[in-house]
């Protein structure tokens, strides 16, 4: 293995700076932004978005403000400037200042947390790592993310078939917590084979915020891993990863972070750092994770690197509190205007358990939208699409339900004209 | 399908106004290319690099994207992905159905070896001078992920003669290894830049039952490429290095009868459906690199195409070799001429007592010899000696030849 151990120490060399050249200090400008106005006044000044539509569906993409776009756009010509530096020093110093930020903001230490694209490879790369044995099983529910749904489906047919999968089906309508905490008491009760819990933190797209730290430790006393999706969590709800006592846990920052696509931070418990990959291997093999995350081929850091400015820009804003008050009553808003006005009805899910930012408007239902997978797209065609207006609808539990998105940028008028639209389609279709 | 009206796929394409005629060397670089004007690039082949115009229509998709985000994600970034399939798959003669984007070679070469039906008792074959982070994946793949199968490698010595001899090393080792299951090919090999005589290896790897997957990372926009002749199992290439695309995007091109066991790294919501919907779907992510893959290559041809370009190219490295033999007494790797890639060459280094020849002194070396300078160059350690490799593109000259010479000349003057 010789020639390998030299190849190692080689890879050592291309991390150290370069004599001659120096990293940059970008800052986000953030004039004028704790005093921006959320609604029309921030959206205008702040975001991109096209002006003539109605946007609800935030919690799908997220959106990037124009101020993260423009410094985007610098670290994209540093690196056209100098290619070789960038690859071979400055992207990872940029990455590693952007992951040191991430883990002050969750409470995490950096050493616990890796940034990579998107949620999506990160519960993939885990899943994938995992040394489970012959006869092991891995827990998913009926409301878990449909990827992953797919993912857990996928890896215990095809890359592991000796590996099974169990299903929580979460009953409707939810009491409370104690209630979901039960039902993974029993479900790990009948299945002591179950050795990893993927458990998502608020469901998608159902939107329900699980009681993670409860079943987190249910899970542990019946010795399985604990796995926390919570792609809609970070700058949605207050985050202390390292609390919440899970294994390992993934969120998307571009959701509700403002940073560009795709960026997502992994922690992970340090005594799990021995088992995990990442899905490419590269120069690094052997080397500490943070490197070896880093280097998977060419390819593109900067949104990874701009989740920094992305937390500067939240913070400018107002940040969690003035943020999520903001977002909260235009929940409660929602509230009057869909159920007391218009007579509709949300998911039935106790309060306490409802995520602040997004909210499930159940719609009635209509002969000529029959409820089915199928029929969702056109549905949402001819209830949003063609009235400038984007929002999703969603088919659960036999209904169709619209998901409603709040952000900054939202305000009353778009839920009013949410709401018109809403009613004249029901008169006409009822 | 469904959008918002007036929300339509817009129709990019490359403001090539002036390409045609703009001189390679100083003024390309300066009018095309955000190079650093003060430092001397001869290091292309690591990284490439993007030309403003590229930059500036890539700007244009992400403007799009932040303007109605779900439009994007559901529907207009798959529309143009397709179309920079296309392109792609026409400049290398393939079928489109058959052709995917992804972000870089590391990436298609982890997802076909990660892939592959192996059984118990194959074995994948690499060499001595295959590109050392696949050499870590198949050393990682055959004892960590598959220790049932196992890794064998051809050992390449240099002098190397001529292709025959490569040729005749390759028919010996598949003859006395029958197992071998699948062979990973580079098509230009990495530091060594050698390119290898892919077409017939890839006849004898067949006569043996073997699966042939080349790395051609270094090959698309440097040499001329035809999926059809070449008649591998897998071809993949960077188009972020030769082909002036943004980072990162790479094309992976497949013999159709292979698409039943391809699959992504991640399992996601296109599980079952078509491959390029599978690929497309890999969590939300930037697909601007690989949309402005079409816009790359209208860039290549705006300015020349393949014959203009490696034929300034291939003549400033003959030239860079000459001077560096001439007034240096410096020599070339040996490798035969027909087999030397037309864009990076090697130079062997003499011996520095204060830099004994060994792998890890290789990293002071280069930063004893450039750092400082206004010249950023790669040095590798091959068979026992150091090498300088270069790049040429079309955004350097003559002089600035002279001028990596001049530091290398200083250098060794000082410490030989």
């Amino acid at each position: 293995m010789a020639q390998n151990d030299s190849l190692r120490k080689y890879a050592n060399y291309i991390m150290e700076s370069y004599p001659g050249s120096n990293h940059r200090d970008y800052e986000l400008d953030t004039a004028g932004l704790s005093n921006a106005s959320f609604g029309k006044e921030i959206r205008d000044k702040e975001f991109a978005l096209k002006k003539t539509i109605t946007f609800i569906n935030h919690g799908s993409y997220g959106t990037v403000p124009r101020r993260l776009l423009d410094i985007q756009t610098r670290y994209l010509w540093e690196r056209e400037e100098q290619p070789d530096l960038w690859f071979r020093f400055h992207a990872k110093h940029y990455v590693e200042r952007s992951t040191q930020a991430v883990a002050d903001f969750i409470g995490a230490d950096v050493s616990n947390v890796l940034l990579l694209s998107n949620t999506t490879s990160a519960l993939n790369i885990i899943v994938r790592s995992y040394p489970f044995k012959a006869g092991d099983a891995i827990l998913d529910t009926n409301l878990s993310y449909g990827a992953i749904k797919n993912m857990c489906y996928d890896f215990t047919t095809r890359i592991r078939p000796d590996v099974k999968r169990v299903q929580l089906q979460v009953n409707f309508p939810i009491d409370g917590e104690e209630s979901i905490v039960e039902q993974y008491e029993d479900i790990l009760k009948n299945n002591p084979a179950i050795k990893m819990v993927i458990l998502d933190h608020i469901t998608s797209p159902t939107s329900i915020i699980m009681p993670v730290r409860q079943i987190v430790d249910v899970c542990h006393k019946h010795g399985a891993l604990v796995v926390i999706d919570g792609a809609h969590a970070v700058g949605q709800l207050p985050l202390n990863v390292p609390e919440i006592g899970a294994d390992i846990y993934t969120s998307n920052m571009h959701k509700w972070l403002y940073t560009p696509r795709g960026s997502s931070f992994l922690w992970f418990d340090s005594k799990h750092e021995s088992w995990i990959n990442p899905s490419n291997t590269s120069w690094q093999l052997g080397l500490s994770l943070d490197k070896q995350f880093f280097d998977q081929g060419t390819c593109e850091h900067i949104p990874f690197i701009c989740a920094r400015h992305a937390l500067e820009f939240y913070t400018a804003i107002g940040g969690l509190e003035k943020i999520v008050a903001y977002t909260s009553e235009l929940a409660e808003k929602a509230k009057e205007i869909f159920v007391t006005e218009l007579g509709l009805e949300t998911l039935q899910i106790p309060e306490s358990l409802e995520a602040p930012n997004m909210k499930l408007i159940k719609l009635p239902a209509f002969p000529k939208f029959p409820r089915s997978l199928e029929r969702t797209w056109g549905l949402q065609n001819a209830l949003f699409a063609e009235n400038n207006i984007f929002g999703i609808v969603f088919l659960f539990s036999g209904s169709f339900y619209v998901r409603l998105s709040f952000q900054v940028y939202n305000d009353v008028d778009d839920l009013r004209t949410v709401a018109k639209v809403m009613r004249d389609f029901i008169d006409k279709n009822i | 399908m469904f959008g918002n009206p007036g929300c339509k796929p817009k129709k990019y394409e490359l403001d090539i106004h002036g390409l045609s005629s703009v001189n390679y060397g100083k003024e390309i670089k300066e009018k095309e290319f955000f190079l650093n004007p003060d430092i001397v690039f001869f290091n292309h082949g690591s990284y490439g690099t993007v030309p403003r115009r590229v930059h500036d229509l890539q700007m244009k998709y992400m403007q799009e994207r932040e303007e109605h985000p779900d439009l994007w994600f559901r529907i207009t970034a798959k529309h143009y992905m397709d179309r920079a399939r296309q392109e792609v798959a026409d400049f290398v003669g393939a079928d489109v159905e058959s052709l995917l984007l992804v972000s870089n070679a590391t990436t298609a070469i982890n997802i076909i070896v990660k892939s592959f039906p192996f059984k118990s008792g194959d074995a994948i074959l690499d060499t001595s001078l295959t590109y050392g982070a696949v050499k870590n994946l198949c050393a990682d793949f055959t004892s960590r992920l598959r220790p049932d199968v196992n890794r064998i490698i051809l050992e390449l010595d240099f002098p190397i003669e001529s292709a025959d001899d490569i040729i005749l090393k390759y028919e010996e080792i598949l003859e006395q290894n029958p197992e071998i299951r699948m062979v990973i090919l580079d098509h230009i090999t990495s530091p060594t830049s050698i390119v290898m005589p892919v077409e017939r290896l890839v006849d004898i790897c067949h006569k043996h039952g073997a699966v042939v997957v080349i790395d051609g990372a270094h090959a698309i926009g440097q040499i001329p490429l035809n999926m059809q002749t070449i008649g591998a199992d897998v071809y993949i290439s960077n188009l972020h290095k030769w082909c002036f695309a943004p980072r990162g995007v790479a094309f992976m091109s497949f013999d159709n009868k292979h698409a039943g066991w391809i699959h992504p790294s991640n399992t996601s919501w296109q599980l079952g459906l078509s491959l390029d919907k599978q690929f497309f779907d890999q969590g939300t992510r930037d697909h601007t690199p690989y949309i402005c893959a079409r816009h790359a290559l209208q860039f290549y041809m705006a300015i020349g195409g393949m014959d203009k370009i490696v034929d300034y190219t291939r003549q400033l490295a003959d030239t860079t070799l000459e001077i560096f033999s001439s007034e240096l007494g410096l020599e070339a790797i040996q490798i035969p001429e027909l087999l030397q890639a037309p864009n990076m060459r090697l130079v062997k280094l003499p011996s520095f007592p204060k830099f004994p020849c060994a792998e890890e002194n290789t990293w002071s070396l280069q930063q004893a010899m450039f750092g400082g300078t206004k010249v950023f160059g790669l040095l590798v350690f091959i068979s026992g000696a150091f090498y300088f490799r270069f790049s040429v593109q079309i955004y350097n000259d003559l002089e600035e030849i002279r001028t990596v010479v001049k530091v290398v000349q200083d250098f060794i003057a000082k410490n030989v």
